[in-house]
């Protein structure tokens, strides 16, 4: 829903062509990083059916990927040189769903499934976007058509497997993600907010501080010649020194 | 087997050990034969900034909160 | 004695544990953890260590980290001093890094094992290397060259070691070169500029350089000067990765060498910007490689030794290292099969044992497995789930007819024993497959490792057949033991070997002993016996972007994913129902109509 009321910003984004160019690229690298994600997934899940399917799932992240580089390297071919788009809008118009913050091998299937159910959900409805927002460019259009079939697929596999492991308390399991992806949300975004803290606090150090400290390392640098150094005999060099 | 420990106690058994840590960085540098011993306040000074940036990347939800004691 | 050695933090992370003088085993963390070059603290990898050892953390005498965290944070601070004020974006990035939990290392082991401070033990980075060189080459006497991007200062480090009679064991570097002089962030600034990964893809820069002529060595040797003492300086105005996190390069550097590729634009040779990148990799190649041959002549001559040990991630560059052997006067040169920072781990465990505690000096095993075996009855429990086809065979048997698979065009998944520590498959964890024809090069690029198609594959060759088909020089055929060199093929067998001779008629062998991989072995015989050539194609059993492959599921999955024929593991052997593309529809309808049959 938020996606289709951000449907002018995502024709803006997507009408320029090498911005078009770099984020099918982009999106290349996350659906094959999906792919692994979801090899891993097939190999740490002791229930065999799942096993099949993720991995038919990983199969179809990894062709996903090879589309989304193919056709981000040909528009980029029919570029002219030196084109060069200096925005990229990355936040605004995100990719797939990669399972980047998810550790699969440590998640039990039904935490997996319902997590894969909503990401594929997620991706579906900004792919939907993007299809729709792609008139004039009907090769790239065609690919998120094809893309979207898929992910119908895995949203159904996912929920039909979640009633399938979990039959008791799928429902709970998918709120319960739900949440989680709020609270994850916000962590991402607290340790985002805590390093742009972080960041400046050094920053403010380092040109109040460091002004003196740069003068004496620059001097002292003056002094040292070129070439090869000594090595203090390694008695000097006890190894329960950490410097 | 490695014993399993929460986030926040193996925190502290870090920063435990991380003051002799930066007493070795001060005591190296002291002892230095590359005439370094002006380096010794700085250094100790950005690893005691360094223990507040691993205290935030351990307890991720209040990261934004820790720097508020600068 | 039992030692637990660590290597973490910047890339490939391992852990390595030696009890009473002698490896017992060693693992990348990436093997266990699926992330391509890991660099984690090594959790898994250690985990394994123990179990496969059966040791709990206390029993262990000491846990030794292969570099000293403090040195190193005191370089990147001084670093950025130095660069004042253009460090200022790179500043608060590398203070977040290091701070954040680099330099904690002690405080890290202590958390995650329960060991005692004083049981945590830190070697140098250069020693580190030093001793994974020196101490398992099977050599008493040797002149040490280690080089990489860099550890705490050092960027290449020269010395000897000497394991004596009464058992004694010693390494002596005697001097070094120092941050930012660096041939391994000279390298890794053009492997960036190339479009390529850094610290993950320098060796594609080794492999283009093939393609090229080094028509650039000037401009080159404008970036990387020599000094009069025998070392080098970098000209730090080419150079940015020592102010900034962004970029390599500078824009001076642009203006010397061109516009930079774009990573995501295949390299075109037929074009002359494609030309004019091989030109760049064949330029930086040369010079990389005449000043190691130089460095290592001088070495020889000061220390006069036959035997040359060399370490550091710089050692991967097999046309470097066959120039050393050929021109810096040692007879024989021993590389590590894993001379970058995973192999310190095991470095660093065996120095602290031969080193710090003056343990007598043993034998190391002259093998790279060292990692978690490979299950065939894992392999026949999956393929039965999966309704494949498998047979458990008895040993010769699958020997036969695997034979008659590579000779008859299949491509063969090969997992056998213990997983190889460091980057190259050394016939436990190998894609096998007849290396005569052109196409299948092309292949196997396109459908099993999707991957450039510049790059050249390796053959594997019987000890006893080498030198029929390749240039072996004296020393060559210990240089090829690990994949470390890189020979000529003999003219008159390139055309029959053209899957794994490079465009400059060359191949990165590995000659192979008996001991070392039976069964490879074996099978390599085998293939010769209908092929008349006993030479196979031998590459690393992963797919591009993935760590090689440890588990037989590992195996398994990327045989399913890819248009690999046949898989064997143990004595079990699986094969594919219909070529790879058909199989891989069949498996999707498959897949699809279990899953609705059971959404009914």
């Amino acid at each position: 829903m938020i996606f289709e009321m951000f449907r002018p910003v995502h024709r803006w984004i997507w009408c320029d062509a090498e911005r078009r160019a770099h984020k099918l690229l982009r999106f290349g690298e996350t659906e094959t990083d999906g792919g692994r994600d979801l090899v891993r997934a097939s190999e740490t899940t002791p229930d065999s059916l799942l096993r099949r399917l993720y991995l038919e799932h990983a199969i179809d992240e990894h062709r996903h990927g090879v589309m989304f580089r193919r056709r981000g390297n040909e528009i980029l071919r029919s570029l002219a040189p030196g084109s060069n788009s200096s925005f990229q809008a990355d936040w605004l118009a995100p990719s797939g769903h990669g399972v980047d913050d998810l550790r699969v091998d440590e998640e039990p299937d039904e935490a997996l499934l319902a997590f894969l159910h909503l990401s594929e959900k997620n991706a579906a409805d900004r792919f939907s976007v993007y299809r729709d927002v792609l008139e004039n460019d009907i090769p790239t259009r065609a690919i998120f058509e094809e893309i979207l079939r898929d992910e119908v697929f895995h949203m159904n596999y996912t929920l039909t497997q979640l009633a399938r492991v979990s039959p008791q308390r799928h429902g709970r399991t998918l709120w319960y993600e739900r949440l989680r992806r709020i609270w994850k949300s916000y962590l991402r975004m607290a340790a985002a907010l805590g390093a742009v803290m972080g960041g400046f606090i050094l920053t403010v150090q380092y040109f109040v501080i460091l002004p003196p400290f740069a003068w004496l390392a620059k001097r002292a640098e003056r002094r040292e010649s070129p070439g090869w150094a000594p090595v203090s005999p390694q008695p000097n060099r006890p190894l329960q020194r950490q410097y | 087997m490695l014993k399993k420990r929460g986030a926040v106690q193996r925190k502290v058994i870090m920063l435990g050990s991380s003051f002799g840590s930066i007493a070795e960085l001060a005591g190296g540098l002291w002892r230095s034969d590359s005439g370094k011993r002006w380096l010794v306040p700085l250094a100790v000074f950005l690893s005691v900034t360094g223990i507040v940036l691993a205290v935030a990347a351990t307890v991720e939800a209040l990261a934004p909160f820790v720097y508020s004691i600068f | 004695m039992k030692i637990l050695g660590v290597s973490a933090h910047y890339h490939d992370s391992a852990a390595a544990l030696v009890i009473d003088g002698v490896p017992v085993c060693a693992v990348q963390e990436e093997r266990l953890s699926r992330r391509k070059g890991d660099a984690s603290f090594p959790l898994s990898a250690i985990q394994w260590c123990l179990d496969h050892a059966c040791l709990e953390p206390d029993a262990l005498d000491a846990v030794v980290y292969y570099e000293r965290p403090m040195l190193k944070f005191e370089r990147i601070l001084t670093c950025a001093l130095r660069a004042f004020p253009h460090s200022w974006r790179a500043f608060p990035k590398a203070m977040q890094n290091s701070l954040g939990e680099r330099v904690w290392v002690r405080g890290i082991i202590s958390s995650h094992l329960g060991v005692p401070s004083s049981r945590i033990l830190f070697t140098e980075h250069h020693q580190s290397h030093a001793a994974a060189a020196f101490l398992t080459a099977p050599t008493r006497r040797a002149a040490i060259l280690t080089t990489d991007g860099v550890g705490e200062w050092a960027t290449l480090a020269v010395g000897h070691g000497e394991r004596k009679p009464d058992g004694n064991t010693e390494i002596t570097l005697l001097r070094e070169i120092r941050f930012p002089h660096s041939l391994g962030m000279l390298y890794s600034t053009f492997t960036a500029y190339l479009g390529f990964a850094v610290n993950e893809d320098e060796y594609k820069v080794m492999g283009l350089a093939g393609y090229g002529r080094p028509t650039m060595v000037d401009q080159v040797r404008r970036v990387i000067r020599r000094t009069p003492d025998g070392a080098f300086t970098l000209d730090l105005g080419y150079f940015e990765f020592h102010t900034t996190t962004e970029r390599s390069y500078s824009d001076r550097f642009v203006e010397l060498f061109g516009p930079p590729r774009n990573s995501y634009e295949p390299i075109d040779l037929e074009t002359a910007e494609g030309q004019r990148f091989a030109d760049c990799a064949a330029s930086v190649q040369r010079v990389l490689e005449d000043t190691l041959v130089d460095i290592a002549r001088t070495l020889h001559q000061e220390t006069g030794l036959t035997d040359l040990c060399l370490g550091g991630g710089v050692a991967l560059n097999g046309v470097a290292n066959t120039r050393i052997l050929a021109e810096s006067g040692f007879e024989r040169v021993f590389v590590p099969s894993a001379p970058g920072d995973a192999g310190c781990a095991l470095g660093a465990a065996l120095y602290a044992d031969r080193i710090h505690f003056h343990n007598p000096d043993r034998d190391v095993p002259d093998h790279p497995f060292w990692g978690p075996p490979a299950d065939g009855v894992e392999l026949a429990r999956l393929a039965r789930e999966d309704g494949h086809r498998f047979e458990e065979l008895d040993d010769s048997t699958l020997i036969e007819q695997t034979a008659d698979d590579l000779a008859a065009g299949r491509v063969v998944g090969w997992m056998d024993g213990a997983l190889e520590l460091g980057p190259r498959a050394l016939g436990h964890r190998s894609i096998l497959a007849a290396p005569h024809a052109v196409a299948m090069r092309d292949r196997l690029n396109r459908d099993i490792k999707f991957r450039e198609e510049f790059r050249p594959f390796a053959p594997a060759v019987s000890i006893e057949a080498a030198d029929r088909y390749f240039e072996l020089p004296p020393g060559g055929a210990r240089l090829a033991r690990f994949m470390s060199g890189v020979f000529p093929v003999r003219k008159e067998w390139r055309q029959r070997l053209a899957a794994v001779t490079h465009v400059d008629g060359t191949a990165r062998v590995q000659v192979l002993e008996h001991d070392m991989a039976p069964r490879l072995h074996t099978l390599l015989e085998a293939y010769g016996r209908r092929s008349g050539i006993p030479v196979l194609l031998n590459t690393s059993f992963n797919l591009a972007g993935e760590p090689i492959v440890n588990r037989v599921v590992e195996g398994y999955t990327t045989f399913r994913r890819s248009g690999i024929d046949v898989l064997v593991a143990g004595q079990t052997r699986l094969t594919k129902r219909a070529s790879p593309l058909a199989n891989a529809k069949e498996e999707v309808t498959c897949s699809r109509s279990v899953e609705r049959s059971s959404a009914r």
